[in-house]
């Protein structure tokens, strides 16, 4: 991925780097989880109009709770209820929150479960 | 104020035969805002991938969507591709590009079909589906599947098309052009379709790039901006310019799709007066390592590909984020203030794929 920019980013300064990307001219297309050995990181992915992309990586712990970006890219609410439902990583102040029924798995948290699994 | 109502939308509606609910707050016939509700029907695919052989997993991911069948399966490979470090042949990215551009002309004209249906044009709808019959005979032929193909590999593609089929698939994509000038000239110039798509659900410049919209939603609003121009499998070659309308309304959404329609018959043409001789695939050796983005143009925008390899001959994460996915925040935007009876047209007009969103 030696095109790809990926920033790493601490909670307490996601907000912050999302309003510094909206006033560059970028704007939100996916903010996904993905396992790692230790435990999950999210990539939020930016892009500008030009095609650029840039990612930022924040690490996190399950059941951690990390702030939602939805005040800077209103479309945030959407990957970040995803990310609660399926890997139980709690956001606060999302611009619409679904209270954990976006998606309505017979498995809570189902992804979550499976990494926990995975550790043992 | 008058008295506020709940309308339930979905999860089945004849106008959208796919699992997407939403809750409209009525006043009178008037909608003052929408809830959505998904995963009626998740799939957990993206999960599936720590159990799948990588090579195998092609064959479960281009079954996302019937319509963008052949596009995932491409954008899956190209992204394996990516992250292994492997260079295709020239004949197999042409081969792609003109599998991939009539996914396309099929399913703007099955969503043209649907839009028709939707304002009770049945006539319009049928001649639709009629035409886009061809382009599933063309599949049929050269894949043997007129739904889901399984042609595309991880290094190419698993068949050639022989160039005297080309050639005559010139011309079926030249009938095709001209037939459908007839019924798309309806949605164009109609008066009646233009009373239902005129001025309605309109998203501006701004608000469609900050509502993260994607495909013909986004360009419909002004916005250029087409993933092909990123320039992967033939698209590098090709002569296009990415089809932009500006009055971000349902109708702007509707050229878009017509004119793109043209755009794609275009660019079939193109690849068949182009295509190289030679190999159509390559022995890809080992298991992918690291992680890759690939981001691609499916007929409803772009689409998000992400893979991340350990080593092993299991992907460790892939993930998917779908056009439609991306739409849902337009789509909560143009219904507050609309009528009741403009809500399958609004619906329509982000091309919603439930299928896709629920991979």
């Amino acid at each position: 991925m030696t095109e790809r920019i990926i920033n790493p980013v601490t909670a307490e300064e996601l907000v912050d780097r999302a309003k510094q990307y909206l006033q560059n001219g970028y704007r939100l297309i996916q903010i996904c989880c993905t396992k790692t050995p230790s435990e999950m990181y999210l990539l939020y992915s930016f892009e500008k109009l030009d095609l650029t992309l840039e990612n930022l990586r924040l690490d996190v712990q399950s059941g951690d709770t990390i702030p939602s970006i939805s005040d800077v890219y209103f479309a945030a609410f959407l990957y970040e209820n995803e990310i609660h439902d399926l890997y139980g990583i709690n956001v606060s102040g999302m611009a619409v929150d679904f209270q954990g029924t976006f998606y309505e798995t017979a498995v809570k948290q189902p992804f979550n479960i499976i990494a926990a699994d995975m550790k043992e | 104020m008058g008295e506020r109502t709940i309308i339930p939308f979905g999860p089945q509606h004849p106008v959208l035969p796919e699992p997407l609910h939403l809750d409209l707050i009525m006043e009178d016939e008037k909608v003052v805002g929408a809830v959505p509700s998904i995963g009626f029907v998740h799939r957990g695919l993206e999960k599936l991938v720590e159990k799948r052989d990588f090579n195998e997993m092609i064959y479960v991911i281009e079954r996302i969507c019937g319509i963008c069948s052949f596009i995932h399966g491409q954008s899956y490979a190209q992204t394996l591709e990516g992250l292994m470090g492997v260079d295709i042949p020239p004949r197999a990215k042409y081969l792609r590009t003109i599998w991939a551009e009539l996914s396309r002309v099929h399913s703007h004209l099955l969503w043209l079909g649907l839009m028709a249906d939707a304002y009770g044009f049945e006539s319009l709808f049928m001649h639709c589906w009629r035409i886009r019959e061809k382009v599933l005979d063309i599949f049929e032929e050269t894949t043997g599947g007129r739904v889901i193909f399984s042609v595309c590999k991880i290094g190419g593609v698993w068949k050639d098309i022989d160039n005297d089929t080309l050639n005559r698939i010139k011309v079926i994509v030249k009938d095709i052009g001209e037939e459908a000038k007839a019924v798309t000239d309806v949605f164009v110039r109609d008066y009646s379709v233009q009373k239902r798509t005129r001025g309605i659900g309109v998203v501006t410049y701004q608000e469609a790039i900050d509502l993260g919209a994607v495909g013909p939603t986004l360009r419909g609003s002004g916005v250029v901006q087409d993933m092909r121009t990123l320039g992967y499998a033939a698209y590098g070659d090709l002569n296009f310019e990415p089809i932009v309308e500006k009055d971000g309304d349902c109708y702007a959404r509707t050229v878009v799709r017509v004119r793109e329609v043209y755009q794609s018959l275009d660019l079939i043409r193109q690849c068949i007066e182009k295509i190289p001789d030679g190999e159509v695939d390559m022995k890809v050796k080992g298991n992918p390592s690291g992680e890759y983005i690939s981001r691609m143009e499916q007929p409803r925008g772009q689409t998000f590909y992400y893979a991340k390899g350990n080593g092993t001959k299991y992907l460790e994460r892939f993930r998917v984020r779908t056009p439609t996915f991306a739409n849902i925040p337009t789509l909560l935007k143009i219904l507050p203030g609309a009528d009741l009876a403009d809500v399958p047209v609004l619906a329509l007009t982000i091309d919603p794929c439930i299928s896709c969103t629920e991979r």
